[in-house]
């Protein structure tokens, strides 16, 4: 599982996930993901790269979305692919932290 | 409800030991299994999201993380109804997970409940369930409609 970030203007910070949001993904990104968490208010997570998610990868991603709220900021989702976006939903993830498909949308949304 | 169906092969078959660690042996089984038998992408995607639900919630809340002789076992074999169905067995305390009731989708915050959505994802992705206690532990059926 592969974790890198890249600046936005605005503040705004994208991290891009790369690889399976398994147990094993999961646990590969948490340390970093409470990182960003902890420091920054406007965080956009790319999903572009990600194969797969189950609920410790859901888990992954709540964790820092509420961390980010509780501080005043916001954390949005991009790009899941057809699968990954129907976990989102069925877990009803998607109601509480918006996903995306176009990059400024999502942008303009962490504005 | 799914048949008792037997493996077909050696390769239908996987034994872990019931530690989370053991569980990054699970993907490359499901890719073997799903290419043995042409399974496409999206019956793939949703097998390999109930086995790890249904898996790692055996590990986590089964109580047998920490017994070194305790081991989750997984068999895949086509039922006559046209399902692919792996059965999962294990030796832990009689638990039936298709009793458990899904978390609320959002708490009485208005949050996203952190865990608990894993029999939900269970519930939704897989094409039929069936729980039943064994003498020794817990057997789980998962089937799954296999496009032809």
């Amino acid at each position: 599982m592969g974790i890198a970030t890249e600046e936005l203007p605005g503040g705004i910070l994208r991290v891009i996930l790369d690889g399976s949001l398994d147990i094993t993904g999961a646990s590969a990104i948490d340390l970093q993901m409470n990182i960003i968490a902890g420091s920054r208010k406007a965080v956009l997570v790319d999903l572009t790269k990600v194969s797969f998610i189950g609920s410790m990868g859901l888990r992954a991603l709540v964790l820092p979305a509420r961390a980010i709220k509780n501080h005043g900021g916001k954390m949005v989702l991009l790009n899941p692919n057809e699968n990954v976006a129907q976990v989102l939903k069925t877990s009803g993830i998607d109601t509480l932290l918006p996903v995306y498909h176009d990059l400024e949308l999502a942008s303009a949304a962490l504005q | 409800m799914a048949s008792n169906a037997e493996p077909d092969s050696s390769a239908d078959r996987l034994v872990l030991p019931a530690k989370l660690s053991a569980m990054e042996r699970l993907p490359p089984w499901i890719e073997a299994v799903a290419k043995n038998r042409s399974i496409d992408d999206r019956t793939r995607f949703a097998i390999h999201l109930c086995l790890e639900e249904a898996i790692s919630n055996i590990i986590r809340h089964g109580h047998v993380e920490t017994a070194a002789e305790s081991t989750v076992t997984i068999a895949c074999a086509a039922s006559p109804d046209g399902q692919l169905v792996f059965t999962v067995e294990d030796n832990a305390p009689p638990f039936n997970p298709l009793a458990a009731p899904a978390m609320p989708i959002v708490d009485a915050n208005g949050e996203i409940p952190i865990g608990g959505h894993g029999i939900r994802l269970l519930r939704n992705f897989a094409g039929s369930l069936d729980y039943e206690p064994t003498p020794t532990g817990n057997r789980l059926r998962i089937g799954f409609v296999i496009e032809r």
